[in-house]
This record gives structure tokens, sequence and C-alpha cells, in this order.
């Protein structure tokens, strides 16, 4: 088939409806809907915050907005990749039975947690507001960072899609993977509690950068242009990436 | 004559994937040996033109290649060798659940899949489809998995013949609807084939591919074993009972 802008449109309309219809799906039965996920955050970064700004030695009003924020893109960004790794074996029957192109369904679980996010990323907002951090001007600062974290994400999820498909232990270890990359990456803890010189190695790590990217600028008002260079180096190559599974797509019926 | 479908020398290869050559770990460390694995030709030297107006049997046994064939020409699995072309929208039905959600509702069902065969779900489409069905309002807002599956079918069957294509490519499936509301089903059938233009129809039913082909398809090991010129009375009814 010859690809059209008309036919791309296409797909992410009905990618974008299953996404919508998987939460309204999901959440029929709550009696606050979407917003059942928007109290979980709230509930998990007001204990977390509360017991870790007490560990770390660190004032609540500056640990708490800064795990809110983290955590809830970290969410986003987990949530697409292990989605994004299951969603070909997902729509396996629409895949094989109705020749529905299998991107769409890599879109529906990109967009399904942009929905989520969009439903938690309020809880950032009142932390920020709450504890008197951030600026207009920083927020804005952040918004080019954000992009960037936001297409990563999408790109690492086309990226696992075809290759979970194909070999079933990927799934297992893109999870044990994830895990890792929380622990060695500054969701939890800031670069500023590394008391040692020897931290500096945690640099390496392109997450640390695609963090830091939006939320330097959002919480102390001033540009990290180290952090989102990384950032902008690393979502291109995601997306080379992110161009050559999608490729591999065309396969996916052999394999669900 | 303009085909709406052409396909020229196709040859298809299934991979056989076990649970070794699924995983990722021996792929990586299992070395050059674990990187091979077993297909089977699944079809081979298929040429074949599906014209406008076109309706078009495929027959053989189980394992000859009839749903392969129907795959490649919905471009579900791409063809190893040779050449495929397909002008136009076709409509898929291939399958047991047809690509149904059974969690979902038989109204989000029903939206879903009109939006997947290009229609806007508008409330009168939906009405219209519910109302052929025959089926209790109750249903509607039930997750598909509490109907039984002749129900299930008659969704399926109103839904996807509420949609415009240009090609329907259908796979033998009907069996489980009752004979009582097997001629409502075929005068839809009908209507929509008509509409459609070209069918390819893939069936173990030989009676029902001459009653309603123009030209029939022998499928033997993947290959065409021989074409037969059908030409369907015109007295008898095109879509004939699935029985």
């Amino acid at each position: 088939m010859t690809f059209t802008w008309a036919e791309q449109n296409r797909r992410f309309a009905l990618a974008s409806h299953l996404s919508w219809s998987d939460i309204r799906l999901r959440y029929t039965r709550a009696v606050l809907g979407p917003w059942w996920i928007t109290l979980n955050v709230l509930a998990m970064v007001g204990g977390v915050g509360f017991v870790y700004s007490r560990l770390f030695g660190v004032p609540i009003n500056q640990f708490l907005p800064f795990f809110a924020v983290g955590i809830v893109m970290w969410t986003f960004f987990v949530s697409t990749v292990s989605e994004g790794a299951w969603s070909l074996i997902g729509g396996a029957a629409y895949i094989k039975d109705r020749g529905v192109p299998p991107e769409v369904f890599v879109w529906q679980a990109v967009i399904r947690n942009l929905i989520i996010l969009a439903h938690t990323a309020p809880v950032g907002v009142l932390a920020m507001l709450v504890f008197g951090q951030g600026s207009v001007a920083g927020a804005l600062m952040a918004v080019p960072g954000l992009i960037l974290f936001v297409l990563a994400t999408a790109f690492t999820a086309m990226i696992v899609a075809p290759a979970a498909a194909r070999w079933r232990d990927l799934i297992r270890i893109i999870e044990s993977g994830l895990f890792l990359l929380f622990v060695v990456s500054p969701v939890l803890w800031d670069l500023s509690i590394a008391k040692s010189q020897n931290a500096a190695f945690l640099r390496l790590n392109p997450m640390l950068h695609l963090l830091e990217a939006w939320r330097h600028p959002l919480m102390k008002g001033v540009m990290d242009w180290t952090a989102l260079g990384v950032s902008a180096a690393v979502t291109g190559l995601l997306g080379l990436g992110a161009l050559y599974a999608r490729t591999r797509l065309k396969y996916a019926a052999f394999w669900i | 004559m303009s085909h709406v479908i052409e396909l020229k020398g196709v040859e298809l290869h299934y991979p056989l994937l076990d649970a070794e050559d699924r995983s990722f770990r021996k792929a990586l460390f299992g070395g050059a040996a674990a990187r091979g694995y077993k297909a089977i030709r699944a079809l081979s030297g298929i040429t074949l033109q599906v014209g406008a107006g076109e309706r078009i049997g495929l027959y053989g046994p189980n394992g000859s290649g009839k749903s392969s064939l129907l795959r490649v020409m919905a471009g579900i699995y791409p063809p190893t060798r040779g050449h495929v072309e397909v002008r136009g929208r076709t409509a898929a039905l291939l399958g047991a659940t047809a690509g149904a959600n059974l969690e979902a509702s038989a109204y989000e069902n029903i939206r879903t899949l009109l939006r997947i065969g290009h229609a806007e779900p508008s409330r009168d489409r939906i009405r219209e489809i519910w109302s052929w069905t025959e089926l209790n309002d109750a249903y509607l807002g039930l997750p598909l998995r509490m109907m039984s599956s002749g129900m299930m079918m008659k969704v399926l069957v109103a839904v996807v013949t509420a949609l415009d294509a240009e090609v329907l490519l259908m796979d033998e499936w009907l069996g489980v609807i009752d004979a009582a509301f097997l001629e409502k089903t075929q005068t839809r059938m009908e209507a929509f084939v008509a509409r459609c233009g070209s069918l390819v129809l893939a069936s173990h039913n030989y009676a029902l591919l001459e009653r309603t082909c123009d030209r029939i398809y022998h499928l033997k090991e993947g290959s065409i074993d021989s074409v037969v010129e059908a030409a369907p009375s015109a007295a008898a009814p095109r879509i004939a009972a699935i029985a």
C-alpha cells in the first residue's frame, strides 16, 4: 500500500479512538472515572515525599515537588514502553483478522498513556503551587525538554514493539531493564544529594539528561543546555531506531 | 478488464517459531545456528486476478493456503516473493473472532469496527446495525463475551455488511448463525456485495462456492491446482445459505 497522509491520519484517529475506548473500559465502574488515577498518584507522592524528604534530610517544600513532577513523567515513560512491548500481542486479532496496520497499536499505547498523563500531571502542578516552587518563566523553559521527553518515550515504544513481538522473553528483559533504569535515574533522588565526586559517572545515563532537560528549568528557572542538547541527540537516535523498527512491523502478523 | 487485485508469482514462507526461536537470549548468545528458523511454504506460484465486480471462490482442504492467500490479499502477510497489487479498499473478515474485543461492550465493539472499516460510528448507523441483529437492547451495553457465539456473529456480520469497500475478503465463518436468521443474512450480504463490487470467499463448502462465485480456485498445498468457471445461475441467490 502506498503511503499517504490521509492514511496516516486515519491510523492516528483509529489509535486515539482505541485509546479512549480503553480508558472508558478501564474506568467506567469507578466513581471518579480516570480521576481515580490522579488520587492514586496524589497519595503516592504525599507518602513518598514525606518519608524520603526526612530520610534524605531535604526540606519537604523542595523534595516533594521535585519528586512529584519526576514520578509523573517517569510513570508515563515506564507505562508507555512496557505497554508498547505488549501492544502488538494485544492487537493480534485486529491485525490478523481485520488487517489493521500494526503501528496503530503502538500509537494506541502512546496515546492512552498521554491521556493518563493529562490526569496525573495536575498532581505535579499542584505540588509546585502548594510548596511555592517554580515560576511561569521556568515552566515555559521546560517545554522543549518535555516535548523531547514525550518523543523519546514514543520512539522507545515503537522500537520495543516489534522486537517484543518477535522475541517473547524480551518483555521481561525490558521490564527488569526499566526497573534498573529507575534505580540509576534521578527520580527518587537528586544529583545534589550525591556527595561523592564519583557520582559523575551517573551523567552517562541518557535518562538523567532527558529528565533534567525539563526539570532543571522547571524547578530552578534556569536552562540546562547540556541536558537539552544530550536529550535532543538521544531523541534523534531513538527516532532513527523507531523508523527502522516501523519497517519491521510488516512482519508482525507472523509473530503474533 | 480492470483488476482490483492482482497477484503474480506470489510465494509465501510462513515462519514457524518455536519457543527457542522466540528467545532473545538465544538469538543473542546462541551463535549463528540460533538465528535461522524453520519456515513452511504456505503459498507458491500464485498468479491470479480479481476483476471489478467478480466473486472469487477459494476451495481446498485445511492447510491448502486459503487463509494465507486471503491474508496476503488483505496486506496482512507480506509475500516472500512475487508481486501483489490491491487497488481500492479491502474489508477483511478472517479468523474465528474476526477481531473483536470480548471484554468491551457490543456498542463499543460496533464503534471500533466501524472505525476500522473507514466508517463514521454515528448513532444512527449503530442503531441501524443493532436493530438488524434483532437482539435485546440489554445486550448492547454488555461485554461481548456474555453473548453466545451465534449472537456475536450476528453483531459482527451486521457491522461488516454496513461498511463500504471495494473488495470483501471473507473466510468462512457464518456457520454458527441459526437457520432462521440465515435468509436475512443472505439478503444483507447480497446488498453488501452488490455495493462492494468484488468478493473473495474461502470455504470448504463447494456447493456454496458454486452458487456464489464466478470463478473457483482449487488450492492444494499452497498452489493453484485448478480453476473452475462457475457462472452462478441468475435465478439462484448469489450469496447462498451457508449451512
